[in-house]
């Protein structure tokens, strides 16, 4: 996978909210088609990450190249353009709005190809197919999970940005989205995720980082992470010296 | 009685309509509470009027005249709600409410205090049919306000344009992940709205009597149409339009005119007490 050409790279990344520096030079890089899992404690700054290569956080210094050109001075509606889409880790649906109509706005800069990426869609998530005259208000918490990467798909991304996708989900809906991840990679669209379900997030991953304090502190893939002595101590630590597994 | 009391409650409903869109669709792309939009309703029954009395205008063609000067004013509204800081609903309340006064005191200026109607003689006469009178007022009114309901529920129902707007309206944040500009998004609500406006104005005009501090009274419609509706709600301005005509229009019939604006007072505080989210608020989480 190292081989294939990068489609985004981070270079000395510096993001500050206030006055507090989040993101502190930091450095990678994803190649296409693969799934790359940012981790990390609470406040470590994976959000921050996600949203300035979004162009929803602008950052103070450094360089994010996607596709060989910079776009860390783009506006967020710029950088969809690019093929770059970013899901939240809310359940942001528009609510007064039927879930087709939620997933037609994903489609807004896609038009020409609404057939195709609805068949996609529906290819992936099955329910969303029996629910298109509803509201999307009326959802489930995990429907709507669902809806927010619909909708993200929609936009026919190379790049799908998830930020804890797993937040909230009752296990059996988690398990179905991991499914749903891993076929999404199939159709060309590399996804880079980050989340606190550290051990679903590094298993579905072919590549995964550990930050820690605005920095990448471990890179390796998802399961040479899980087995990482220094990530075991850092997310897992307490638990593992009760002895208690962590779902 | 009853049925001219209906058609006449449809009637005026509509253009109540027509009135809020305007701001409601503002205020919901943008978080920008104009409280200068009455004001600007006047302004362009004004120029219609002026348009009709003193140059001798075809009443029709005042429209696009009235339409282009409230086009204008808001474009450059808009310029000047753009420098705001947040919290954006509460700074706009006093940056308009300023507005307000200012085009008060140029209406003031310009058109003096009298009182003026856009008094043409063909809308005074009407059809009298079986059971009720409309005239022909009322019938253009009617006419009008729902073909530009009609229009603009096609625009936000049928078309993608529309879709991205009702989408901003929801949440700006998902709709600009979605690769919706929303800035232009609050661009083209100023335009729509300007554009309600300069229709609302001269139709205005002729139903009732123009002077410039009567625009408050359109302002408090708008605002209470909008909360009956729950932001966002077109379907819901809709609604809360006609329930409001409607009432204003039996409660002149059973209780006499002194009661018409105690009715929305009273309709207004009971949606507030009994369904706070708005009269088709029972879908939201």
């Amino acid at each position: 996978m190292e081989t294939q050409r990068p489609i985004l790279k981070v270079c000395n990344l510096n993001v500050h909210y206030g006055d507090i520096h989040v993101l502190k030079q930091l450095n990678l890089s994803i190649c296409a088609n693969q799934i790359v899992s940012v981790v990390g404690a609470n406040g470590s700054g994976k959000t921050t990450l996600l949203k300035a290569v979004a162009g929803i956080l602008r950052p103070v210094q450094g360089a994010i190249i996607y596709h060989h050109k910079q776009i860390q001075t783009l506006s967020v509606h710029e950088v969809v353009r690019r093929g770059l889409v970013y899901v939240s880790e809310g359940m942001n649906v528009f609510p007064f709005m039927s879930v087709l109509e939620n997933l037609e706005v994903g489609a807004y800069i896609a038009r020409e190809k609404k057939k195709d990426r609805l068949s996609l869609v529906f290819e992936i998530f099955p329910l969303l197919a029996d629910k298109l005259r509803q509201m999307a208000g009326t959802l489930s918490g995990g429907q709507k999970r669902m809806l927010t990467i619909a909708r993200g798909l929609m936009s026919d991304p190379d790049l799908l940005l998830l930020d804890d996708p797993f937040l909230g989900l009752a296990p059996k809906d988690a398990n179905r989205l991991c499914d749903a991840l891993k076929q999404i990679r199939r159709y060309d669209i590399t996804l880079f995720l980050a989340g606190q379900h550290v051990r679903r997030i590094l298993r579905v991953a072919t590549k995964a980082f550990l930050v820690e304090e605005g920095k990448i502190a471990l890179a390796g893939t998802g399961e040479q992470m899980l087995g990482h002595p220094h990530l075991r101590e850092t997310l897992f630590g307490i638990v593992a010296e009760s002895g208690v597994e962590i779902p | 009685m009853w049925t001219t009391a209906l058609v006449s409650g449809i009637s005026l409903g509509s253009f109540y309509i027509l009135i809020a869109l305007g701001f409601a669709l503002i205020f919901g792309v943008t978080r920008n509470f104009n409280l200068a939009h009455g004001e600007l309703v006047v302004f362009a029954g004004y120029v219609s009027y002026w348009l009709w009395k003193v140059w001798a205008w075809p009443f029709v063609l005042t429209f696009p005249v009235a339409i282009l000067a409230t086009l204008l004013i808001c474009l450059g509204l808009q310029r000047l709600f753009a420098r705001l800081c947040e919290p954006l609903e509460l700074n706009s309340i006093v940056l308009s409410f300023g507005m307000a006064i200012l085009i008060q005191n140029t209406m003031l200026f310009w058109f003096s205090g009298d009182y003026r109607l856009i008094r043409i003689p063909t809308l005074s006469q009407g059809l009298h049919l079986p059971g009720f009178y409309l005239s022909y007022g009322q019938l253009t009114l009617l006419f009008l306000s729902l073909t530009v309901i009609a229009v603009l529920y096609i625009l936000m129902y049928r078309t993608y344009l529309g879709k991205a707007l009702r989408a901003t309206i929801q949440d700006k944040g998902a709709a600009a992940q979605a690769g919706i500009n929303v800035a232009v998004m609050g661009t083209l609500a100023f335009c729509l709205g300007a554009i309600l406006i300069g229709l609302a104005g001269p139709l205005y005009g002729c139903i009732h009597y123009l002077y410039p501090s009567t625009g408050h009274e359109i302002t408090l419609l708008a605002i209470t149409i909008t909360i009956f509706a729950g932001v966002g709600r077109l379907g819901g301005i809709i609604l809360a339009g006609w329930i409001l005509g409607l009432a204003e229009s039996f409660a002149v019939i059973l209780f006499g005119t002194s009661w018409r604006e105690m009715v929305a007072a009273v309709l207004l505080l009971a949606l507030l007490a009994f369904k706070p989210r708005g009269i088709l608020g029972k879908g939201e989480q």
